[in-house]
C-alpha cells in the first residue's frame, strides 16, 4: 500500500461520494483519525500473498439457485413511506 | 469517415419473476409499486437469492453469441447512489460476467462481443413538472426494480450508424427467435452507444429506446461531431442523453464527474458452477437460430432463398405461420408466395403487425382454397385480401356475404348476352373485320362482373355468342 | 408482577432495552416458557428494528427474521430488542444515541459490545431467558465474557441471516447467549438451519448441540499469540485456571501458533468496512426509516438524512469502508485483505489438524470503565478486538464461558473449533462450566 496523505481534501472527496455532508472541524478530526487507522493497515504489505486466492466468505459455498416461481408477498409497501403519490413514491429530483 | 461505434444492449428476460426475487415479471399495466417485495425495494434485511432460469437464458443468448461460457461466475455491487436505486447499489456482474470473447457476423463483419451478463433493472422514474434536468421532483414506481437483464457488450467494431442499425436488427431477430425476451413490451431493448470520430473523443449515450432511435442518436452525434471538428473545437469526454421527441443529445454528465463505482463481490450471494453438463443442456435445447431456420425452411419446402429470408427476417411470428398454413395446405410454394406477396403487403398496408392483425393460418388458406376449388379467381383473390386482413374474417364468409363467388358458367353466358345485345355497334365492328372489338365486348364484360370470372371464359363465351348469331 | 413489567423494572435500572415486544407465548416447543430476547439489528415483524440506528427509527418490519420465526415456532415469547452499538460498529456499545447498557457487576463499566444490550439482559434475567444476539468480529463473544454469560457464535452459514440488518454480510452470523451452556445449545438447535432466503445458508446437516459429550481425550491447543504481551495477566490467570480443569478432566492440552492473528485485524476491518459501507448506502431517506421533507436535488436530500442519521463511528467506517474500494486502491487494500483472510484460515485449519478445540481468553481484558473509554481514540476500540476478529475471519464456531473474575470482572474463556464443530466446543464450555 502507498503512503495515504489522508488530506482535508480526500475525506471531503470520501464525504461527497457518501453522501455526508460534514463540518470544517469533522473534516479535520476524520482526516487525522482515518490517517492513523490506514497506516495500520499498512501492515498487511508484510503478508506474502503470491499466488493466494481471496476468501470472498470464510467456508466455500456455491450453487444457491431459485426456481421461476413467481410469488406475490401480500404486504403494503408503503406502510413505512413518509411521502407518497398516489402508490408512487415521492422521491428528490435529479438536477 | 471513420466512425468507431460500441454498443451495451440491455434486454429485459421474460422469466416470470425477477432476477433475485420472487416477484412476478408481469408488472405491464400494473398499478406502481404493487409488484414487490423487501427484496426488490431493498428493505434491510432482505437477501438476494439467484433465478436459474434467468441464468438459462443468459447462457442461451451467450452461446447464440458464439461465446464462450464462464466455468464458474460471481456477481458484485456496482455502487453509486441514484433515486432508482432501491439499495444505491446493483447487484451485477463485473469481473467474472457469464461469457465472453463472442460475436455476431453484420453481412461479413465479424462485430465482437466483448462480453454477456447478468444484472438487475432498477426503478421506473417519472420526472414531475419538466425533464430529466429541470422537473422538480421526482416519482417512483419500483415494479421493474430487480427485473432481470442480460446486458450485452459489443468491442467497439462497428463502423457506420447504418451497420449499427442492422446489427441490433439482426440481434432482435435473434433473441426473438431464441425466446427469451417479449420483443413488443415497453422498452425492452435499451442501448448504450458509444462513438467516436476519427480519433476523437469518446462520447457516450445512454439509455436509448428502440433502433431507430439508436441510428437517429448516433446520425445526430456525427452531425454534431462532424462540425466541432471542423470549428477546431474538441469533443469532450462525455455521457449525453438522447431526446427522442427534439432528436438531439445532450450532456447529462461529464466523464469527471463520474463516480467510482467502488465494486465489491456481492456477499450475499455465492460463486455458481456453470458445469459443462448445465452448457449442454443448453445448447441441445437451444431453439433454431434465424439463419439455420432460413435453410431448413428453403430445403423443407421448397420455396427459394430470397422468400425464406423475408419470411425470417420479418419475424417468428411470420415463419411460424407460413409453417402452420403448410400444414394446411399442401401447395408450398403457393403458400409462400401468397404469404409473402400479398399478405404481407396488405399487412404493411394497413400498418399492422401479423401479431396485431386477426388472421390466422386457418383463415389464410382459405384463400388458396378458394381459388383451387375455382370460387373465386386469383385477381379476386387479391382484392379480397386486402378486406381479410383489415377485418380478419373469414374469407369464405366474406366471399359468400359479398357474392364474390365465380360466377356459373349460365350466369356468365346471359351477362355476355345482354352486353353483346347492348354493344350492337361493337357487335357490328366485329362483323365487319374488327377483332379489336372483341377485346371491347370482353372488357365490358369483366366490368360488369368484376373478377367473378376468369378472362379466358369471358372471351369464350363471347366469341362464341358472336359466332352463334 | 407481569414478565414484562419484571423486563421493565430491569431495563430502568440496567438500559438494555431499545424496543418492548411484549408477545404472548404461543405455547407448545423446546422455548415453551421462554423469553426470547432479539439484537436490535434482527428483524421483528411489528417491533421498531433499528440497529441502534437513528437512521431508521421508525422502521416496522414487516417480516420477522428467520431465526425469530423459528424461536415463535418452538414456543417463545419475543419480548423486547436490545441495544447495541450502531449497525455493531463498536466493541463497547457506546456507539448509539440510544441505550448505553450498564454491567451487571459495575453500572461504572461496559458491557462490552456491540451486543451489549442482549448480554445485559442475559445477565440480569431471573426468569427463563435466552438471547438472539449477533456477531460481526466479536460481538457475541466480547459482551458475553464481560458480563459473565455464555456466548455461541456459530460456524459461518450455520444460522440464516435472512432478517439481520447487515453490517458485513460475509462476517455476519447470528448467535445466542443464556445463563447456561445447555441452554445455549438448545436454543442454538433451534435457529439453526436451511434456509432457502438466504443465498450463504449451509446445507450442511445440523447436529444436536445439546448432546455433549465429556472432555476426555479431548485435544485442546493454546494459540501462542492470543498469551502474553497486550494480556491481563489476571485475566490469563483465569484462564488457565480453566484449562487446567479441563486437563483435569482428560483432555490433553498443547501449544499451537496462528502465525497470521496480528494481521486478522486489519484484515477483518478492511473486509468489514468494505462490506458495510455498501450495506449502508440504502439509508438515504426513502422507503422506510428516518425520512425527511423531499427538498433539494437526490444528492442533497441523501446527504441531508444521511448526515443526520448516521452516527460519528458509522460516518468514519462508510468513508473509510469507500476509501478502500475506491479504483486505484481496491487491490491493496480490498483484494489484499480477502487474500489475507485466507492466510488466517489456513491457520486454523492446519491447527484443527491436531486439535479438537482451541483456547484462550475471549477479551485480554475485562471490561474497561465508561470513562476510559471515553478517552480512547478509534483504533484503539478497534485493537481491543484483536483475540476476537481471527476467529470471526475465518467463521469457525466459538463459544465464550464464564471462568472466573478479576477485579471483581468476568473473565470469559474462548473456545474454538473448526468449521461446522460447535459441538467439540461446546463440549469444552460445559467442562468448564460444570452445570
Amino acid at each position: 500500500m502507498a503512503d495515504i496523505a489522508v488530506t482535508r481534501d480526500l475525506v471531503g472527496r470520501l464525504a461527497k461520494a457518501a453522501r455526508l455532508k460534514l463540518t470544517p472541524e469533522e473534516t479535520g478530526r476524520y482526516a487525522q483519525q482515518l490517517s492513523v487507522i490506514l497506516d495500520a493497515f499498512k501492515e498487511l504489505d508484510q503478508v506474502d500473498t503470491e499466488g493466494v486466492e481471496p476468501s470472498y466468505h470464510p467456508i466455500e459455498l456455491e450453487d444457491a439457485l431459485r426456481e421461476d416461481e413467481p410469488e406475490k408477498w401480500e404486504w403494503d409497501p408503503l406502510a413505512n413511506v413518509a411521502d407518497a403519490e398516489g402508490r408512487s413514491i415521492r422521491g428528490p429530483k435529479i438536477k | 469517415m471513420k466512425a468507431t461505434i460500441g454498443l451495451e444492449i440491455h434486454v429485459h428476460l421474460n422469466t416470470r419473476s425477477k432476477l433475485f426475487c420472487s416477484c412476478t415479471t408481469e408488472i405491464g399495466d400494473k398499478e406502481p409499486n404493487t409488484e414487490v417485495c423487501p427484496i426488490c425495494l431493498g428493505y434491510p434485511g432482505s437477501k438476494p437469492k439467484l433465478n436459474r432460469k434467468a441464468v438459462d437464458y443468459g447462457m442461451t443468448i451467450a452461446l447464440a453469441l458464439e461465446s464462450i461460457i464462464e466455468p464458474e461466475i460471481r456477481f458484485s455491487r456496482k455502487n453509486y447512489f441514484y433515486p432508482d436505486m432501491s439499495k444505491n447499489f446493483q447487484i451485477t456482474q463485473y469481473e467474472i460476467p457469464l461469457s465472453s470473447g463472442g460475436y455476431l457476423l453484420v453481412g461479413n463483419h465479424k462485430i465482437g462481443i466483448t462480453r454477456v451478463h447478468l444484472e438487475e433493472d432498477p426503478a421506473k422514474l417519472t420526472h414531475v413538472g419538466g425533464g430529466i434536468t429541470n422537473a422538480r421532483e421526482t416519482l417512483i414506481d419500483y415494479n421493474r426494480a430487480g427485473m432481470p437483464l442480460v446486458e450485452i457488450v459489443t468491442d467497439p467494431d462497428i463502423e457506420s450508424t447504418e451497420e449499427a442499425r442492422a446489427f441490433l436488427e439482426k440481434l432482435s431477430l435473434i433473441l426473438d427467435h431464441l425466446g427469451v425476451y417479449d420483443p413488443t413490451a415497453e422498452g425492452v431493448l435499451r442501448v448504450d452507444a458509444n462513438i467516436s470520430i476519427e480519433e476523437g473523443n469518446r462520447v457516450e449515450i445512454k439509455n436509448i429506446t428502440g433502433f431507430r432511435n439508436v441510428e437517429k442518436a448516433l446520425n445526430y452525434e456525427v452531425v454534431r461531431q462532424k462540425s466541432a471538428m471542423n470549428m477546431g473545437v474538441s469533443i469532450v469526454r462525455e455521457t449525453r442523453h438522447f431526446d427522442a421527441g427534439s432528436g438531439i443529445t445532450s450532456t447529462l454528465r461529464l466523464k469527471e464527474e463520474e463516480e467510482d463505482y467502488g465494486y465489491i463481490a456481492e456477499p450475499d450471494l455465492v460463486k455458481i458452477n456453470l458445469t459443462e453438463d448445465w452448457i449442454g443442456r443448453t445448447k441441445v435445447s437451444m431453439p433454431e437460430l434465424p439463419d439455420q431456420r432460413i435453410h431448413r425452411l428453403e430445403a423443407q419446402y421448397g420455396i427459394p432463398r430470397f422468400q425464406a429470408n423475408i419470411l425470417v427476417h420479418t419475424g417468428l411470428q411470420m415463419s411460424e405461420f407460413f409453417e402452420e398454413s403448410c400444414g394446411l395446405y399442401d401447395d408450398h410454394r403457393e403458400v409462400c408466395n401468397w404469404l409473402v406477396t400479398y399478405l404481407l403487403k396488405s399487412l404493411n398496408y394497413e400498418g399492422l403487425s401479423l401479431r396485431e392483425s386477426n388472421v390466422t393460418p386457418e383463415t389464410f388458406v382459405e384463400i388458396l382454397e378458394l381459388i383451387r376449388g375455382g370460387t373465386i379467381s386469383e385477381r379476386l383473390a387479391k382484392e379480397l385480401i386486402k378486406d381479410y386482413v383489415k377485418t380478419g374474417k373469414s374469407p369464405r364468409k366474406i366471399v359468400e356475404e359479398k357474392n364474390l363467388g365465380l360466377l356459373a358458367e349460365d350466369e356468365l353466358r346471359e351477362v355476355v348476352v345482354s352486353v353483346v345485345e347492348e354493344f350492337s355497334q361493337a357487335v357490328q365492328d366485329y362483323r365487319s373485320g374488327k377483332s379489336k372489338a372483341v377485346e371491347y365486348l370482353i372488357g365490358q364484360v369483366l366490368r360488369r362482373i368484376r373478377a367473378r370470372a376468369a378472362a379466358n371464359d369471358v372471351r369464350r363465351l363471347v366469341l362464341e355468342e358472336l359466332d352463334q348469331k | 408482577m407481569s414478565l414484562i413489567d419484571r423486563v421493565r423494572d430491569l431495563d430502568n435500572k440496567y438500559c438494555f432495552m431499545n424496543a418492548f415486544a411484549e408477545d404472548e407465548s404461543n405455547g407448545e416447543g423446546l422455548l415453551k416458557g421462554y423469553a426470547v430476547s432479539v439484537k436490535d439489528n434482527v428483524c421483528v415483524k411489528g417491533v421498531e428494528s433499528k440497529a441502534g440506528s437513528k437512521i431508521l427509527e421508525g422502521y416496522i418490519p414487516p417480516f420477522d427474521a428467520t431465526v425469530v420465526a423459528k424461536s415463535r415456532a418452538e414456543g417463545a415469547a419475543i419480548i423486547g430488542k436490545t441495544t447495541q452499538d450502531e449497525f455493531g460498529f463498536g466493541t463497547f456499545n457506546v456507539n448509539t444515541s440510544y441505550k448505553v447498557p450498564l454491567n451487571p457487576y459495575d453500572p461504572k463499566r461496559s458491557t462490552g459490545g456491540s451486543s451489549g444490550g442482549a448480554a445485559c439482559l442475559t445477565a440480569v434475567a431471573d426468569f427463563p431467558h435466552v438471547a438472539i444476539s449477533e456477531s460481526t468480529g466479536g460481538s457475541i463473544s466480547c459482551p458475553a465474557s464481560w458480563c459473565g454469560v455464555v456466548g455461541i457464535t456459530p460456524t459461518y452459514g450455520r444460522v440464516s441471516r435472512w432478517g439481520l440488518i447487515d453490517y458485513a454480510n460475509s462476517l455476519d452470523k447470528i448467535g445466542v447467549m443464556a445463563k447456561t451452556v445447555k441452554e445455549a445449545a438448545m436454543f442454538l438447535d433451534v435457529i439453526s438451519g436451511p434456509d432457502e432466503y438466504d443465498s450463504t445458508v449451509l446445507k450442511a446437516p445440523v447436529p444436536d448441540f445439546t448432546r455433549m459429550n465429556s472432555v476426555e481425550g479431548m485435544r485442546i491447543g493454546i494459540p501462542k499469540e492470543y498469551l502474553g504481551e497486550g494480556v491481563d495477566p489476571k485475566v490469563e490467570e483465569q484462564v488457565w485456571g480453566s484449562i487446567k480443569k479441563l486437563e483435569s478432566m482428560g483432555a490433553s492440552i498443547s501449544e499451537v501458533s496462528l502465525p497470521h492473528t496480528k494481521y486478522s485485524l486489519s484484515s477483518y476491518y478492511i473486509i468489514a468496512m468494505a462490506e458495510a459501507s455498501t450495506n449502508l448506502a440504502k439509508f438515504s431517506g426513502l422507503r422506510y426509516g428516518l425520512q425527511k421533507t423531499i427538498e433539494g436535488d437526490f444528492n442533497q436530500y441523501f446527504s441531508s438524512v444521511r448526515t443526520e442519521g448516521m452516527g460519528d463511528e458509522a460516518k468514519r467506517r462508510v468513508m473509510l469502508g469507500t476509501f478502500i474500494r475506491m479504483a486505484g486502491y481496491r487491490d491493496a487494500y480490498y483484494l489484499k485483505a480477502l487474500k489475507v483472510r485466507t492466510k488466517v484460515i489456513e491457520d486454523f485449519k492446519k491447527a484443527f489438524k491436531n486439535v479438537d478445540v482451541l483456547a484462550a481468553p475471549t477479551m485480554p481484558v475485562v471490561a474497561p470503565k465508561f470513562d476510559e473509554i471515553a478517552e480512547l481514540e478509534p483504533i484503539q476500540h478497534y485493537m481491543m478486538d484483536i483475540l476476537t476478529v481471527a476467529p470471526n475471519l475465518a467463521g469457525v464456531p466459538m463459544v465464550t464461558v464464564p471462568c472466573g473474575e478479576a477485579d471483581g470482572m468476568p473473565v470469559g474463556l474462548h473456545l474454538m473449533a473448526d468449521h461446522l464443530n460447535e459441538i467439540k466446543a461446546l463440549e469444552a464450555a460445559q467442562g468448564v462450566k460444570q452445570e
